[in-house]
């Protein structure tokens, strides 16, 4: 039995990682023999070169795109998830607002980072802010769409015990919201550090977006490869926390066993 | 007629009484005008910048619909493979997950450097932020097929081909339609955000370049319209899905 | 038991002595819903009366409004027009003192909790102390044979057992009416005669009232004194049939003869009205 699981695991770990390694190769192999010209992309073993000469820069700028990205992650994510239990409690609050924010789903609200650099300057501050707006609203949305769809029969059951809307709220409404949550918290995470990186790119004068940017401008290659790698792992490592929060919050998320 | 009231007269009253408040800020001169405009000097500038907005919009669309386009397609066919051959998918498809994590508009300086500052790497991002989404997506709903009418098709001895023509395909529809309003999204913004880096043409270099010049009106004029543009694409691929599923239940 | 709800019981019965009122009463009651343009006449000028320890059925087709009665006492849904009761209070009275306790169509868990915090959420929401919630959901498990399966998830019982917990969450608040909504469609007819007689021994313990919801025809002869039969389009009662098989009831009831004529007289009320 547990053999099997771990062969069935095995084959769904292998393939990919065969492929992986093959690309990896493909790429070193493509670099050595000048196939791929140095000044397009360099090889593997001069990005890794990189990560070791330029640590402390990249330490540095990453260490300002994390405070971004996490940071309005969070701000962003707990202001969500307030605002949507609050509109839930409060009927005139939803009608009123609930309109604009599903609206807000496909604005760019990115492009008013010039604004915001007019507003408050460049600094952390301004991507801090567009990355809270980006992933207010998905989140936002999600937990609504959760709180929204919560079983009926739930609901009516806690109706017949005469349980107030505050008490359906915390005992239905939220459990039943919480893959809807995950599954936005996942979007946002993804997001945070793509648009954290942009920002940058006009509103800052540090991080690795801007680094990734100055870099190219100057034809560093390796250092600008290194940065965005460093970007990608940060974005995994996020990702991998939050599929973490979701396994340990398992037994409220258990929608799949649907009772 | 309450529902009317509801749905309507709350959110409109609160759209108007926020953009009056706002207009009142800037008239009475709490905010510097350096700083912060008003509505009615947004829709003015909209107005006087309107052939220049224009024709940067137009490009900016072009591109994220260029993109949208060629991704969204390039998604579907490769979804098609991933069904028809099994092996292909097991390697390929964690990988496409783990791309998605990955920040590919990042990596545009380096596109930059392949393909110059033309409109060829927004394109090129547009259709690489809507391949995954489609690729997903799609494989998710041609999966997604009942295993009794699979059993129904094998019964009638249907051909692989026959079972992705009149199963498989109509099945992923919704599923599909779920990843174009994705994508009329991201294509927009990546194709913005692309124009900020390196570009002298489109909506997003029109933003910035009115930014550096503290035309704060002008900014807000050209954001607005980037919004309006947003809407439009995803309004009309909502639309689509509407109409293209409201037939099916029929 | 809390003093709100000892307090409630009194007024209950007060308000039926004062009234005369027996049990649950019907007078007059209408539904009408509104879809689009179509309209839904629910149910049509109900009335209906049921003593207090009787144990009622509701039989009917599928869609005649048998759920919706059901929930017009349960105050879940207002009568468009007529009134109901439930010894003198109103549903939303009863509701609010918890006097009646509903098991609905599909026995409804709340997934994350374990089935004793399940069984307890009619205590845990109205306030009483979590020792003495635990205490007495232990008890109601107990009565419906679930020992031992305190700290399982719902995920992880038998669809009979789930229906049990559901019982004893119904129990647990010692309601003095058990409104039910078809509680055993969904098992198979072995697990569900098992069940019936254990509703039956509980009913004897407990002495609740039951209004049943149910479409099959066995089970209503088997539970029930009364049988209230419906009619669909627009919802309305046909027919009430007193059952007399006694009040202790065994497996060995269904082969009395008068069994069978009561299935054969129910039938015909059904098909007759079809
Ligand atoms: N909330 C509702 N809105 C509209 N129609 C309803 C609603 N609830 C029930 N109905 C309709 O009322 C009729 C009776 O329903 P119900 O009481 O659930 O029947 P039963 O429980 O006997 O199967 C049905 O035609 C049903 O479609
Ligand atoms: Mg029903």
């Amino acid at each position: 039995m547990t053999r099997e699981l771990w062969m069935g695991r095995g084959a769904r770990i292998l393939p990919p990682v065969v492929l992986v390694a093959a690309l990896v190769a493909i790429w070193g192999w493509s670099a050595a023999t000048g196939l791929l010209p140095r000044w397009l992309l360099p090889g593997p073993g001069a990005v890794l070169h990189e990560f070791d000469v330029s640590r402390a820069v990249l330490l540095k700028h990453a260490q300002v795109t994390a405070t971004e990205a996490l940071g309005g992650c969070a701000i962003g994510s707990v202001l969500g998830v307030a605002a949507a239990m609050v509109m839930t409690l409060v009927a005139p609050l939803r009608q009123t607002l609930y309109a604009y924010a599903l609206a807000s789903r496909a604005l760019p609200l990115i492009v008013f980072t010039p604004v915001l650099v007019i507003v408050v300057g460049r600094g952390i501050v301004p991507v801090m802010v567009i990355v809270s707006v980006t992933t207010y609203f998905p989140v936002f949305l999600g937990m609504m769409r959760g709180l929204e769809r919560s079983n009926p029969d739930r609901m009516e059951l806690l109706y017949s015990l005469s349980a107030s809307p505050t008490q359906i709220l915390w005992k239905v409404q939220l459990p039943s919201a919480l893959p809807y949550l995950f599954a936005a918290l996942k979007v946002a995470a993804s997001t945070a550090f793509v648009n954290a990186l942009v920002t940058e790119w006009i509103a800052a004068n540090a991080g690795l977006g801007y680094l990734v940017m100055v870099s190219g401008q100057y034809f560093r290659l390796p250092l600008m490869w290194a940065a965005i790698f460093s970007a990608a792992l940060m974005t995994l490592a996020l990702l991998g926390l939050i599929l973490l929060a979701e396994r340990l919050a398992g037994r409220w998320t258990q929608q799949a066993t649907e009772v | 007629m309450a529902q009317l009231m509801h749905r309507v007269v709350l959110p409109v009253t609160f759209g108007l009484a926020v953009l009056v408040v706002w207009q009142g800020v800037i008239e009475a001169g709490m905010v510097s005008k350096l700083v912060l405009t008003g509505p009615v000097q947004i829709v003015t500038a909209l107005i006087t910048e309107a052939p220049t907005l224009l024709s940067n919009g137009l490009i900016t669309l072009t591109e994220a619909v260029s993109g949208f386009v060629l991704g969204s397609l390039a998604g579907l066919a490769t979804a098609a493979l991933f069904i028809r051959f099994g092996a292909l998918q097991r390697a390929v498809f964690p990988l496409t997950i783990l791309m998605e994590a990955v920040p590919v508009v990042a990596i545009l300086p380096v596109l930059m450097l392949w393909m110059g500052n033309g409109m060829a790497p927004k394109i090129f991002i547009a259709a690489f932020l809507s391949f995954f989404p489609m690729l997903v997506n799609a494989y998710r709903g041609f999966s997604n097929v009942d295993a009794d009418v699979q059993e129904l098709m094998l019964s009638y001895s249907a051909s692989p081909e026959q079972l992705f023509w009149k199963v498989r395909l109509p099945a992923a529809l919704p599923f599909m339609f779920t990843a174009l309003k994705l994508s009329a999204c991201s294509s927009i913004v990546s194709a913005l955000v692309a124009e900020w880096l390196a570009s002298d043409q489109g909506l997003g270099y029109l933003i910035i370049s009115y930014g550096q010049g503290y035309r704060v009106a002008d900014v807000w004029a050209a954001a607005t319209l980037a919004c309006l543009l947003a809407l439009a694409f995803y309004g009309i691929t909502a639309a689509g899905e509407k109409w293209a599923l409201s037939r099916r239940t029929r | 038991m809390t003093s709100a709800s000892a307090a409630s019981l009194t007024r209950a019965d007060t308000a039926s002595e004062a009234t005369g009122a027996a049990g649950l009463v019907a007078q007059g009651v209408s539904v009408t819903f509104r879809r689009g343009t179509q309209v839904i006449d629910a149910l049509k000028d109900v009335s209906l009366n049921i003593p207090r320890g009787t144990r009622a059925a509701l039989i009917g087709a599928s869609g005649c409004g048998k759920s919706t009665l059901l929930r017009v006492f349960a105050d879940i849904v207002q009568p468009t027009s007529g009134t109901a009761s439930h010894y003198g209070l109103t549903p939303a009275e009863a509701r609010a003192n918890r006097v009646y306790a509903l098991v609905q169509q599909g026995s409804t868990m709340l997934p994350w909790r374990t089935v004793i915090d399940n069984v307890a959420l009619g205590l845990e929401i109205a306030g009483t102390s979590k020792p003495e919630r635990l205490e007495r959901a232990a008890e109601s498990l107990a009565l419906v044979g679930l020992k031992g399966f305190e700290k399982s998830l719902p995920a992880e019982l038998s669809g009979g057992m789930r229906q049990r917990a559901a019982i004893a969450r119904a129990l647990t608040l010692r309601p003095r009416f058990l409104l039910m909504d078809e509680p055993f469609g969904a098992l198979d007819e072995i697990t569900r005669d098992r069940l019936h007689f254990e509703l039956l021994r509980i009913l004897e313990e407990t002495g609740a009232t039951l209004f049943l919801v149910t479409h099959s025809i066995a089970e209503a002869v088997i539970l029930s004194d009364k049988v209230v039969v419906m009619t669909p389009r627009p919802g309305r009662i046909s027919q009430v049939i007193d059952v007399d098989l006694g009040q202790h009831r065994t497996p060995a009831t269904r082969e009395d003869p008068r069994f069978g004529h009561y299935e054969l007289m129910l039938r015909r009320a059904l098909h007759h009205d079809a």
